[in-house]
């Protein structure tokens, strides 16, 4: 008796330390909550052009959107959605018909409220010439928004359209305040109107002030907080000059900056800086291979070039060792990313000589250049002058002379590049694309009908029924397990026919102050700051 | 006078000219994401590059939208940015008074250093103050802004924490912009300001003013220094363009906003109406500035007089 009371009355004063540890745990997270707060001041790469997600597309500009407007779906991972302002849907089974039904809760930051006749607002407005969206691409063989009821809409396609849903989840598609597009005419641009987080405040200068918005309870799963924001505040300040913005940081003038100089992260990290580095979806870094000039008209002299390239030399030089050697089209982050191709091309300067002797290029005359027929093995290489470009293309210039290439390159800016690409005289050129859905990117780099049409995206200039069908069969299959079958299917054809050399996934690499917590970011690498705070 | 017109048509043609020699459709370079200097991330159709085509009048021949574009010139139209759906003249004045103050501020730093450096030198010529002062201004001469600027922040804002960085925010962030921009000129007026004390020190004048008995400080900078001002002034004058135009690295390094770092950002975008507008416009700063020197020497020397 007596030691079963010892018994309960220590599980009685057991039960009271868990409850007062749970009180006090409680009470810390609370007190955490309160004092979560401060002021992010983002050194950032240039003043934004434009704040509206539905009209322009530039990638710095659109980190800001996604801070200001909230999409209709969340995407957590690729191919995977979840509810964010919509809080259901429904997709027809002929794929033509997608029914949303929004929250009833969600304002805009005028007070305008969010329903089905602002959703259409949004994208009449897209779709009207006078608006000159760049955007309106991202609806698809789009027909109509039909209103159902205060909160419910339909949106109807012509024809199936896969990437229909990652593009609902991206800021191109986010519902905008009707009552600001009419009072704001063309000042919509610099001060535009959402439902997000933050809410446009003011200019001054080339910095953008956004402030809290205190209405904000429509996070999506996965974010760390209901509620408003923590941050009071975010400043983006332009600094333009890429040594400057990594000074910034030290000088605690900015708590938070992108576009780093590659060679320093390392040494700030050691000085106790955090690193971000997210890996986008989307087209590689890569080169892809001209198939219809000499020699690269010739599938062997191609996987010669994928053998014997020393991509983790190139990543390593290049990029600091801060990305992931890519062996495909599509970058590991993408959605029907297949793992296949990372064992097709290692490398292996060996197999690329004997790939190059097999295919009757020979070095008779032992001037370190082979030849055939009396005619050298030349690569005209292209490149435009910006960020890395030019350095990549030197030291892949270097490797292609020591497989026994007459390598040229052409440094130029864009204009010209784009000009050589129109003509066809180039061997080697360059893409590079971040898109949360594959389709777009894989049709403009390989469908046929993108061979032409002036500085054109399918410079392999390859024209394959194929692969044209493999990319129709993508855009309009709705089952996701399908569709990426679909994917897996291209990736590997593209890789056995030696289509493109790629080099790296794109990566994102940022940088924060100590005291910076909480950052994350989404898929396509753009920061969530409703789940930073600043000590 | 009536020269400044064909001097700014000239200026004009040329870059007009320029921009349309690229042999690339700037519908394309338009719709190019300019961040990553690849494509934007939609598809978009032949049928809406023809509309912003039209929408920006580039589908007229070439000499209607010179003509075009030099009779709205006139009446203060520069014609809409392309990139930033506003007004050339509306996007280059809201800039202007960050520019100004810039080049106000490092015009100030030219003078005053290059004064001070100049008459030091020119009193004692050939003594160990004369050398320091034209090592300092060869040294500044040689030195390209940008560099200065960069070594200016690692040292003053990275290693002895006294200034920022940024050019923005504070009055004392003002500071190494303008140094940086002024340095430059600091040296070129130290130099002009340095020979023309010493060949008026050696002047009859200079010997009466003496016998007069004269304070020396008097001598200096009554008789000499107002004689020896007018070709400073020249400089500076020129000087005053050349800082306008070279805001356009100093804002770029220290992340301030102005009309120099508008215009890199319409060069790297090409955005034309934009890039014209400024090169106009800095053309019309110097043919100002160049009339207004012309009208300061009559003030400062009675013998000048414009007929």
């Amino acid at each position: 008796m007596a030691v079963h009371k010892r018994t309960l009355a220590r599980s009685l004063s057991l039960l009271l330390l868990v409850a007062m540890l749970a009180l006090t745990g409680a009470s810390v997270s609370l007190a955490q909550d309160a004092e979560r707060g401060g002021v992010l001041t983002y050194a950032y790469l240039q003043k934004a052009r434009s704040l509206d997600p539905n009209v322009w597309t530039g990638r710095s500009d659109n980190d800001i959107m996604r801070q200001m407007f909230d999409s209709l779906i969340y995407s957590p991972a690729p191919g995977e959605y979840t509810p964010w302002l919509a809080a259901s849907w429904d997709v027809s089974d002929d794929g033509l018909v997608y029914t949303f039904t929004l929250r009833d809760d969600v304002t805009f930051h005028d007070g305008t409220p969010l329903n089905a006749d602002a959703v259409k607002a949004t994208y009449d407005r897209m779709l009207d010439p006078e608006t000159a969206s760049l955007q309106v691409g991202n609806l698809g063989p789009y027909d109509r928004t039909e209103v159902l009821g205060e909160y419910e809409f339909a949106i109807h396609l012509t024809e199936p359209f896969a990437p229909l849903l990652a593009n609902l989840s991206s800021t191109a598609l986010a519902p905008g305040s009707p009552a600001a597009f009419e009072a704001l005419g063309d000042d919509y641009a610099l001060s535009a109107v959402g439902t997000g987080p933050f809410m446009f405040d003011r200019w001054e200068g080339n910095d953008l002030y956004l402030a809290r918005n205190p209405d904000y309870n429509w996070a999506p799963d996965g974010w760390n907080h209901e509620g408003p924001a923590y941050l009071e505040q975010i400043i983006f300040r332009e600094v333009a000059e890429p040594a400057t913005r990594m000074v910034t940081l030290q000088t605690g003038e900015a708590n938070i900056i992108h576009y780093p100089v590659l060679d320093e992260v390392a040494s700030y990290e050691e000085q106790g800086f955090a690193v971000h580095r997210v890996d986008t979806p989307g087209f590689a870094k890569s080169m892809p291979i001209n198939i219809q000039l000499t020699p690269t008209d010739d599938l062997l002299v191609r996987q010669a070039v994928l053998y014997g390239i020393n991509r983790q030399q190139v990543v390593d030089l290049i990029q600091a060792g801060l990305a992931n050697v890519a062996y495909g089209p599509l970058t590991r982050a993408s959605f029907g990313y297949d793992p296949a191709v990372e064992e097709m091309y290692n490398y292996d300067p060996e197999r690329a000589a004997a790939l190059l002797d097999e295919a009757g290029w020979v070095d008779a005359n032992g001037d370190g250049i082979r030849e055939k027929d009396g005619q050298n093995l030349v690569a005209q290489m292209i490149i435009f002058d910006s960020g890395v470009n030019k350095a990549t293309a030197e030291l892949v210039q270097a490797m292609l002379a020591q497989l026994g290439f007459e390598a040229t390159l052409d440094v130029t800016a864009y204009d010209a590049f784009a000009t050589r690409v129109t003509d066809g005289t180039y061997n080697f050129a360059e893409m590079n694309w971040t898109a949360l859905d594959p389709h777009l990117v894989l049709f403009n780099m390989f469908y046929s009908s993108e061979v032409t049409g002036g500085g054109q995206f399918n410079r392999t200039r390859i024209e394959d029924p194929a692969i044209d069908e493999l990319i129709a069969r993508g855009r309009s299959a709705t089952d996701l397990e399908e569709r990426a079958a679909i994917y897996a299917e291209l990736q590997t054809y593209v890789m056995e026919n030696a289509l493109i050399l790629p080099l790296w996934d794109n990566s994102w690499i940022t940088l924060t102050a100590p005291g910076v917590d909480g950052l994350v970011f989404d898929l396509e690498a753009r920061p969530l700051l409703f789940n930073v705070w600043v000590e | 006078m009536l020269l400044t017109i064909p001097v700014l048509l000239g200026v004009s043609l040329a870059v007009f000219s320029m921009l349309h020699l690229l042999p690339v459709d700037p519908v394309d370079l338009l719709i190019m994401d300019s961040t990553t200097g690849t494509a934007p991330t939609s598809g978009v159709t032949d049928e809406m590059k023809e509309n912003l085509r039209r929408e920006l009048g580039l589908d007229r021949p070439i000499p209607v939208q010179f003509v075009s574009y030099i009779w709205n010139a006139l009446q203060g139209d520069l014609g809409m940015s392309f990139r930033n759906n506003q007004p050339v003249t509306e996007l280059l004045l809201d800039q202007l008074p960050y520019t100004i103050r810039l080049t106000l501020a490092g015009l100030a730093t030219s003078i005053g250093l290059g004064l001070v450096l100049g008459i030091l030198g020119g009193l004692r010529p050939n003594s160990w103050i004369d050398n320091l002062a034209m090592l300092v201004a060869t040294f500044g001469v040689s030195m390209p802004g940008f560099w200065l600027g960069l070594m200016m922040i690692y040292f003053f804002a990275l290693q002895l924490k006294i200034l920022p960085a940024l050019g923005t925010g504070s009055p004392q962030a003002l500071i190494l912009p303008a140094i940086a921009l002024g340095f430059q000129g600091s040296a070129i007026v130290a130099r002009l300001t340095r020979s023309s004390i010493v060949e008026i020190m050696r002047g009859d004048y200079i010997t009466t003013a003496r016998a007069k008995g004269l304070p020396e400080s008097v001598v200096v900078l009554r008789h000499a220094l107002r004689n020896a001002l007018i070709p400073v002034i020249t400089v500076v004058g020129l000087e005053f363009g050349s800082l306008m135009s070279g805001a356009v690295i100093t804002e770029t390094v220290f992340g301030r906003p102005g009309i120099g770092r508008l215009a890199v950002r319409g060069i790297l975008e090409k955005d034309f109406p934009l890039v014209q507008g400024f090169v106009l416009f800095i053309a019309v700063i110097y043919v100002v500035t160049n009339l207004l020197v012309d009208l300061c020497y009559a003030g400062l020397d009675r013998r000048i007089t414009f007929d």
